[in-house]
């Protein structure tokens, strides 16, 4: 989908981005990471053609990037900038129809795909559409500056920091909110963060970048327990223990566990995608020393002790 | 002495000319507007945009600013003549500066991300500039417009120095006729205009930004519609074109008088003197208003037309002094009267040449006049007391004051003063009377007509004899302001009308009388 080939970025002397490859596959959600100055938002910035490459190709959907005109290409890329990003002279309905307008939708189309979109990110078209963003919480702008980039439903969507300026409790929120919504998993994302979490809990794949080069892509679980280099551990290091168990879930463990005879109670049988951070954190809040019963997608049920837990882990991160 | 006319009545008998004035006066200042506009929002996108020429064009245009506007308008005359051009031209440049760097700031401060916003969205340059950057740039850019029109609305007053008429004639006109309704008459609507459209813009600024984009396009259709006010025809077409000063337009031994006795209907425009005699050689005017010993005739070799109905009054010129100051230092009448006799017409002609159109320095002119009269003596440095010289604006006035100083120095243990350029007659006249200056030359005709306010009746009486009319001022201005005429110098600088000698040879006019007979025909 987002194909990247030998790219390489230069302001005078210094290389903003040295010779990077990577591909996104279609619906992939794919994460650049790093610290500020490693070259993620450049990189981003030059898929629509923001910033323009010094060597190297780019494509999109097949189609190499400078066969088009830079206004069309962006036309066909949504791009979800921080929070500032909206056109403080025009409404929400008004922000939202700017590509559409720009791509001479017809006026009933435009309306019908805002009301649709807005409903996706949960804003209700009667009371925001006519409203001007300072009117608007942050939550609420960042919630219309997605609904801005979809509202053409472009297949792929560049994101810079969408959360990056929102308090971290709404920014958990929004996120998860997100990750649910059927267009995030539907189309190709691109999105920088230098937010570990966030990259863990919104990528299938991470690129973790440090001065200008790529220093590894892969699954988070790839990063976590096979990093390519030094830079990688030690990036990941300080949040390690919380990542890793937010990245594995009873599925990876499924094998180790003991199984259960009888008719134990299936009612509160716990999913096999739960995470073992979110069992860890149940069992904390509750006291609860009884076994866990899980049930996978054959309906088989398992068993797990809350002592057993680390035990288990640590048998599966050392595989 | 007369009955003072109130405000309203001169504003009811001259509403003619002050619905004209003020006509103009927007007309002027939003057709420079207009350019300004046209010209400036580019200009400042453009430097918002190439920031390396912001800092070029924003200093030129501050040091077009920083020009004093009469200099300003000075520096059109050779260039674009006289008349609304260099006018328009001068006010466009005042309004340049607000609006380039109004512009410049407004596009500057929107928001980065939102720009970055609409470019990653898809807009091209000019619907990012039209769509996004204007209009948030607007309140500010619009802010600039307001300064504009505010500065344009007070520098178009200075066009009636060169012809281009607003509002400024009858501020000047009433200035130079210490006529107090005439400059409030020109003053207040002026000030009305400024406040008027500074409200109306402020308005504009506050819609703008969110709700009304038909706001937007309407006003430049509003600044091209108060411009086009300038375009109206002038009332009077005819062949030959008439200048005058803004005292001579007021006054009944002016332009009036020469409506009522001769019957002299003509085009005029209202100029400042100090480029009247230049325009009527330059053929941008055929008759002016001069003064008969003004050292321009001879320079630009015009023809003075003889006044055969005897309207200009004779203007003596003569020293007037304080009698308290003359009380205490009697010497020094004196000393001023060693001039008495001494400068005839053509004599003066010649000094002013010299003085004005040699650039001389009224100085040199004055000593070496009293050297070749033998009347010139080394300052004797007393330290006795000061006496107050002052002098109105203009190269006579200052060569006599130069004179009377060296006398003064010369034949007294007195020093002096200056108090020179004290504008026009009442500006001159006030200082004496609240006893800022001690002495300075008048005319005995200024003495009748613009500071006594002689009637009518008493006037036409008088005017034939130059000596009955130095003998009422004397008397008058001795009762009614302790102020002492002293002898006449011995010229008469009076009022007339004058052209060209080449075309007044050709049309074979010699009087006003002539004149008008060739205005009259057909």
């Amino acid at each position: 989908m987002v194909v990247v080939k030998h790219v390489s970025k230069y302001f005078g002397s210094t290389k903003a981005v040295d010779d990077i490859s990577f591909e996104v596959k279609e619906g992939e959600n794919f994460i650049l990471l790093g610290t500020s100055g490693c070259g993620k938002t450049t990189t981003l910035r030059m898929i629509n053609r923001l910033i323009e490459p010094t060597k190297g190709t780019i494509s999109v959907n097949g189609a190499d990037i400078t066969t088009q005109s830079p206004d069309k290409l962006r036309r066909g890329i949504g791009y979800v900038l921080q929070q500032n990003g909206l056109f403080p002279h025009y409404t929400v309905a008004e922000n939202i129809a700017t590509v559409p307008k720009l791509m001479n939708w017809d006026k009933q189309k435009i309306v019908s795909r805002s009301k649709e979109i807005m409903q996706k990110v949960h804003l209700s078209y009667d009371s925001y559409a006519h409203c001007y963003p300072d009117q608007l919480s942050g939550g609420q702008q960042q919630r219309v500056n997605v609904a801005r980039a979809l509202a053409a439903d472009p297949p792929v969507l560049l994101m810079d920091e969408p959360f990056g300026a929102l308090d971290p409790v709404t920014r958990s929120n929004i996120r998860k909110e997100f990750s649910e919504l059927d267009e995030f998993k539907r189309k190709t994302i691109l999105m920088v963060t230098h937010d570990v979490q966030e990259a863990f809990a919104l990528g299938d794949k991470i690129c973790l970048m440090d001065k200008g080069k790529i220093m590894q892509i892969g699954t988070p679980v790839e990063l976590l327990f096979h990093p390519a280099n030094d830079f990688v551990k030690d990036f990941l290091a300080e949040q390690y223990l919380q990542l890793a168990l937010r990245t594995t879930t009873i599925k990876n463990i499924w094998e180790q566990l003991s199984t259960v005879t009888g008719d134990a109670a299936q009612d509160n049988a716990i999913s096999v995608d739960t995470s073992l951070w979110e069992i860890l954190e149940s069992v904390t809040k509750n006291g609860n020393k009884n076994a866990l019963i899980i049930k996978n997608d054959k309906n088989e049920l398992r068993q797990l002790k809350p002592d057993e837990l680390l035990n288990v882990f640590n048998q599966y991160k050392n595989n | 002495m007369p009955e003072q006319q109130s405000l309203w009545e001169f504003v009811r008998l001259e509403s003619d000319k002050l619905l004209d004035q003020t006509i103009t006066h927007i007309g002027l200042t939003f057709i420079s507007l207009f350019i300004a506009v046209i010209i400036g929002v580019p200009l400042g996108i453009l430097i918002s945009k190439r920031k390396k020429l912001a800092g070029g064009v924003l200093g030129f245009a501050g040091i077009l600013q920083t020009i004093p506007s009469i200099a300003l308008l000075g520096f059109m005359i050779p260039l674009l003549g006289i008349g609304p051009k260099p006018a328009i031209v001068a006010l466009f440049l005042y309004a340049l500066l607000p609006i380039i760097r109004n512009t410049y700031t407004g596009v500057n401060g929107v928001d980065p991300f939102v720009k970055e916003a609409a470019k990653g969205m898809g807009m091209s340059n000019s619907q990012v500039l039209f769509k996004v950057e204007l209009p948030l740039a607007m309140p500010v850019l619009l802010a600039g417009i307001r300064t504009a029109t505010v500065i344009n609305v007070g520098v178009a007053t200075l066009a009636a120095y060169i012809a281009a008429g607003g509002l400024g004639e009858f501020i000047f006109g009433g200035i130079s006729l210490n006529n107090t309704n005439m400059i409030l008459a020109g003053a207040i609507p002026a000030a009305l205009l400024a406040i008027i459209f500074d409200f109306l813009l402020s308005r504009a600024q506050k819609i703008n930004l969110k709700k009304t984009r038909i706001g937007l396009w309407s006003l430049p259709v509003i600044i091209l519609l108060l411009s086009s006010f300038y375009l109206l025809p002038s009332a009077y077409g005819g062949k030959l074109i008439a200048g005058f000063t803004p005292e001579f337009m007021g006054r009944k031994d002016g332009y009036i008088g020469l409506k009522e006795k001769y019957g002299l209907k003509m085009r005029t425009v209202v100029i400042n003197d100090a480029v009247m005699y230049k325009a009527a050689y330059d053929k941008k005017l055929d008759v002016i208003s001069g003064y008969t010993t003004d050292g321009r005739i001879k320079a630009f070799d015009l023809f003075v037309l003889k006044d055969d109905k005897r309207i200009f009054p004779p203007y003596e010129a003569a020293p007037i002094v304080r009698n308290a100051i003359l009380k205490q230092y009697p010497e020094i009448e004196s000393a001023l009267n060693l001039l008495a006799g001494r400068i005839n017409d053509s004599i003066m002609t010649e000094l002013n040449y010299r003085a004005d159109y040699l650039k001389e320095a009224p100085e040199k002119v004055a000593k070496d006049f009293l050297i070749s009269q033998g009347l010139w003596k080394e300052p004797r440095n007393g330290k006795k007391g000061i006496i107050r010289v002052g002098s109105k604006i203009f190269d006579e006035q200052y060569i006599l004051s130069n004179m009377y100083c060296m006398l003064i120095r010369g034949y007294t243990d007195l020093d002096v003063a200056t108090k020179t350029g004290l504008g026009g007659t009442k500006i001159c006249f006030d200082a004496m009377a609240n006893n800022q200056i001690d002495l300075y030359p008048e005319y005995t005709g200024t003495g009748l007509l613009v500071i006594l306010q002689t009637p009518e009746e008493i006037v036409n009486k008088l005017i034939t004899s130059k000596e009955q009319v130095y003998g009422y001022v004397k008397d008058n201005f001795n009762t009614r302001y302790g102020i002492r005429w002293l002898k006449p110098i011995g010229f008469n600088n009076a009022y007339a009308l004058m052209m060209r000698r080449k075309q007044s040879e050709q049309l074979n006019i010699t009087t006003i009388s002539d004149l008008k007979n060739y205005l009259d025909k057909k």
